[in-house]
This record gives structure tokens, C-alpha cells and sequence, in this order.
């Protein structure tokens, strides 16, 4: 149980961290920064949906449609915000 | 069937019935962001003009209870596991407040733009936003459940590792929406 929770704690830095440098990056304008938060969205997303969400844990066909979400969502959004 | 099967074995979290709103919502609210991406590419300037009328600093904040809130889900879970039910329950509890501080900042937010001219970046942050509250309120629903049925369950068995999956990836799918509305509304 130990592990798990320290795990859960370590995500949740993770996400904290991420969600810090996203706002600081914000204030930053162009494509780079722009695919920067995308891209540290795109990670905390994929933290929350494989750990806390346990999806991770899950048979194949689950895993590989919340994949294909963070491509798609993500994916489709790089394409719009920097064209 | 002991703990660690129960944690180890490959698995749908929660009811695989569960999983169809889940996805079906997380399908809806990809269209939703996919409209605010097609506002930004083709309406750049308006739409940082209305970006920057936001209150990046609650934006923020919000985001920070969110995720607290998830980690203490996902962290009840765990204790209820192994049987720690007091604990989990106040892990329940705990998460409860950050959705309820959530609102709270919401409401806040929304107060602080009664008055203004609506325009179309607002209508989308009002509509989009409001969709996403209503599935907080409901998360809040699910945790009080959560936090009863951890005050009532003296061992853990299968129906309640069910329901306290389930409930749980309810309330991370709230966090989850969250993070890209976050980043759209406010950031990018």
C-alpha cells in the first residue's frame, strides 16, 4: 500500500509541476510555446487516465481507445492552434 | 479473493457499463474542444482578447484543487484496499472540500464578469465551463457515496471495489476534462 500511495503523491507533484511550467509558459507567445503546453497537457492527461484512472491497469482495447483519444484530442488541437 | 489479486489482476476500472459514458463523454467534450481550437485558428485576434480577460490566477487555482482532489481519490482507494476504511473515508472527505473550493472559486469567477458584454469567445467559455461544472457537482455526488459507502463496508469484496472504482473514475474524468479546458481557455 505504501508504494501505491507514494506513487499517487509522486503523480500528483508531477501534475503540480507540469501545471506550474504550463502557467509560466503561458505568458509566452508562438508556435513553440503554444505545442509547449500542449505538450505538458498532453502528459497530464496521460498521467490521470493511466494512473489515478487505473487504465493502465486495463485490458488492451481500453488502453488502446484512450491512446488513441490523447493522439486525437491532442493531435487535432497542435493542428489548429499553430497552423 | 485476496487484496492482491484484486489489485494485480488486468481489469476494467469500475463497471464496464461505466465505461460507455466515459467515453461517450469524453467524445462530446472533444467536439467542445475541437470548437474552441477552430475559434482560436480562425479567430485569433478575438480570441485572445477575450483569453486575456479571464482571471488566469483562479484558473489556475481551480486546477491545483482538481488535481489534489484526484491524487486524495485515488489515494482512498488505495486504503480502502487494504481495509483502511476510516482513513479512506477522510481521504473522500478531503477531496469532497477541493470540489467544493472548485466551485467556490467558480462562482467567484463567473461574478467577476456579471456585467460584461457577452461576446462569442464568452459564450463558449460560459457554455463550455458551465457543462464542466455540472459534471463537478455531479463528481461531488459520487464522492459523498464514495465517503458513505466506506463508513458502512467492514471488509472489501467485489461490489464495493466496483462502486469506489467507478466512483473514482468518475471524479478523475472531471479533472481530466479539466486540464484541456484549462489549457484552451486560458493558456494556449
Amino acid at each position: 500500500m505504501e508504494t501505491t500511495l507514494r506513487r499517487t503523491w509522486l503523480v500528483w507533484a508531477a501534475l503540480v509541476a507540469a501545471t506550474l511550467a504550463a502557467f509560466a509558459d503561458g505568458s509566452v507567445s508562438g508556435t513553440a510555446a503554444t505545442l509547449g503546453l500542449l505538450a505538458l497537457a498532453a502528459v497530464k492527461a496521460a498521467l490521470v487516465i493511466g494512473v489515478y484512472m487505473e487504465v493502465g491497469n486495463a485490458p488492451t482495447w481500453l488502453r488502446a481507445v484512450c491512446c488513441g483519444w490523447l493522439v486525437v484530442t491532442f493531435g487535432g488541437l497542435a493542428v489548429l492552434l499553430t497552423a | 479473493m485476496t487484496t492482491t489479486a484484486v489489485v494485480r489482476r488486468r481489469h476494467v476500472p469500475g463497471e464496464a457499463e461505466l465505461w460507455i459514458l466515459v467515453l461517450g463523454d469524453l467524445a462530446v467534450f472533444t467536439v467542445f474542444f475541437g470548437v474552441l481550437g477552430w475559434q482560436h485558428h480562425t479567430h485569433p485576434a478575438s480570441y485572445a482578447d477575450g483569453q486575456a480577460g479571464l482571471a488566469t490566477g483562479l484558473g489556475l487555482l481551480n486546477t491545483l484543487l482538481l488535481l489534489t482532489g484526484s491524487a486524495l481519490v485515488a489515494s482512498a482507494l488505495t486504503r480502502a484496499r487494504a481495509g483502511h476504511w476510516v482513513a479512506a473515508r477522510g481521504g473522500y472527505l478531503l477531496a469532497i472540500a477541493c470540489g467544493l473550493g472548485f466551485v467556490a472559486v467558480k462562482a467567484v469567477e463567473y461574478a467577476g464578469h456579471a456585467g460584461e458584454p457577452v461576446d462569442e469567445f464568452l459564450s463558449y467559455y460560459y457554455v463550455f465551463t458551465g457543462i464542466h461544472l455540472a459534471h463537478v457537482l455531479a463528481g461531488l455526488v459520487c464522492l459523498a457515496v464514495a465517503a458513505r459507502r466506506c463508513g458502512l463496508a467492514a471488509r472489501w469484496d467485489e461490489p464495493s471495489e466496483r462502486l469506489l472504482e467507478g466512483l473514482g473514475v468518475y471524479w478523475h474524468l472531471v479533472d481530466l476534462l479539466w486540464i484541456v479546458l484549462f489549457v484552451l481557455l486560458y493558456l494556449a
